[in-house]
């Protein structure tokens, strides 16, 4: 569970409080923050300027993990134009605050999400920005499946590498030791050995 | 920048028509009859809707022009009410560290007060004593000419307050007031600093002059206000010392009301435009002051 400040629970708790959101984007060393407050904020030292923007669609995952939130930042004035259309902003650290402004104490703030810059796209007036969870990457497929027979498709191909007279292949590790190629084998053949056996950080556990 | 002709140039409607803008998110989910209220904006923007009345040609075509000149709805100007009110934490600006100047929402400003997060600041009275020492004086005399200074006049005297000595031959010492220790007053290199010394001495500087000096002390305390002097004629601040960076500035007052603001449209003929400005009235898009 998040820990959150008791003192902006109980300000949220309240029939009315004031509560801004603010983003902060991380890009290329520097630091982009805005809030949609009416005025600028600044808070542990961060000044957070005025700019319209609307986030919508924070997703969450079975593992009550957010994978997903979409910013809609006002762009009439092309500040993201040069920013996203002259480097690589994907990848970027994200952050979305949630500012509370209290009765007499200086305002706080609390992260709602953080994840990295995922997609973009830019017209005249906007810039919209899915971020992603850094948790998401657990879940990407990977292009290739790994096994203990060499997984190259064309026998003498590029990754092959094989430039004998032999004609066939059975892609085992022991028909390319008697073909001399054993040092592109491209199988991992200790798998076999491995499977089903726990696996462990650090010190190995005490049976 | 640019300001709507004033009344005396084009007549109007007087007061005019002001409506206050808040921004205030409330709860859809009130089956329980309860609401949980958000508020979006920290300070009421003002709409304004113009009436002009008994205008010459030369004057609506005045006003046709300064529409013209802001393309529409595109560039904002400051719009100053007619009637004298009063107001209380009128918006001024945020402060960033480094900006010492601030237009202010106001023009004939008279009994006002400016706050810093909230904190009331103290207005600085300029030079407050000028007075002529002769060598063998080692005591000024009051400006209003009572006897010797005895460091009694607690607002010249003052922790804070600035001093320029200046020789004969233009040459100036200035230094910082500390605090008074009996009737010996310590000049400081530095405002509230707690080393005694000259801030600054010229070069040359006759510490012996036959011809005597002129002391000047000056009360800098937070801030000066200087009336008509910002942007468009509204009266201006300046502060001694820059408010921090994210210290929002506000400001109660008597005086005239400055709106910042945009016409709200953009398409209007010229019959249009005649119609809103005698009759239904010329709609303007309030902003904040420092928009």
């Amino acid at each position: 569970m998040r820990s959150i400040d008791a003192d902006i629970l109980a300000e949220l708790a309240r029939t009315q409080y004031t509560e801004f959101k603010a983003v902060k984007f991380s890009i290329g060393g520097s630091d982009y923050c805005y809030t949609d407050a009416d005025v600028p904020i600044v808070i542990d030292g961060t000044r957070y300027e005025p700019r319209g923007f609307k986030l919508s669609n924070l997703s969450y995952s079975q593992a009550n993990i957010v994978t997903r939130g979409n910013i809609e930042m006002e762009n009439l004035d092309d500040v993201f134009s040069s920013l996203f259309v002259g480097s690589t902003v994907q990848g970027s650290t994200v952050e979305i605050h949630s500012i509370i402004y209290f009765d007499s104490d200086p305002p706080d703030s609390t992260i709602v999400f953080e994840g990295t810059i995922d997609d973009w796209s830019l017209d005249e007036e906007r810039v919209t920005i899915t971020v992603a969870s850094v948790l998401q990457r657990w879940s990407q497929r990977t292009i290739n499946n790994y096994g203990p027979s060499c997984r190259w498709k064309v026998f003498k191909g590029t990754e092959c590498g094989y430039t004998g007279g032999a004609t066939t292949c059975d892609r085992s590790y022991q028909r390319c030791v008697d073909l001399g190629n054993q040092d592109n084998f491209g199988g991992f053949r200790w798998l076999p050995s491995i499977q089903d056996k726990p696996i462990w950080w650090g010190q190995k556990p005490a049976i | 920048m640019a300001k709507y002709p004033t009344n005396s140039e084009v007549p109007r409607r007087n007061p005019e028509a002001v409506t206050i803008r808040q921004k205030t998110l409330t709860s859809q989910f009130d089956d329980n009859g309860r609401e949980k209220r958000r508020r979006k904006w920290l300070y009421p923007k003002r709409d304004v809707s113009v009436v002009h009345e008994g205008l010459t040609k030369a004057q609506i075509a005045t006003l046709y022009d300064f529409y013209m000149a802001r393309s529409g709805s595109y560039e904002a100007f400051s719009f100053f009410l007619t009637l004298s009110n009063t107001y209380t934490g009128e918006y001024v600006g945020t402060g960033d560290g480094t900006t010492v100047s601030f237009d202010l929402p106001a023009v004939n400003s008279a009994t006002y007060k400016l706050y810093v997060s909230a904190v009331e600041q103290d207005e600085d009275q300029g030079i407050i004593l000028t007075e002529s020492v002769t060598q063998a004086n080692t005591t000024l005399t009051m400006a209003d000419g009572s006897a010797a200074a005895d460091f009694s006049d607690a607002g010249v005297f003052a922790a804070g307050n600035y001093m320029v000595v200046t020789d004969s031959g233009g040459r100036e010492a200035k230094g910082w007031f500390g605090t008074l220790a009996g009737t010996e007053m310590p000049v400081m290199s530095a405002r509230g600093g707690a080393t005694q010394n000259w801030e600054s001495v010229d070069v040359a500087f006759d510490g012996d002059d036959e011809d005597g000096y002129t002391v000047e002390v000056y009360n800098f305390r937070d801030y000066a206000l200087e009336a008509g002097g910002g942007a468009d004629g509204a009266d201006k601040v300046t502060f001694f010392v820059a408010p921090n960076d994210g210290s929002q500035i506000t400001y109660d007052f008597t005086g005239n009301l400055k709106i910042r603001g945009r016409f709200l449209e953009d398409n209007m003929t010229y019959e249009t435009f005649y119609d809103r400005i005698v009759n239904t009235g010329l709609q303007i898009r309030g902003l904040l002051n420092d928009e």
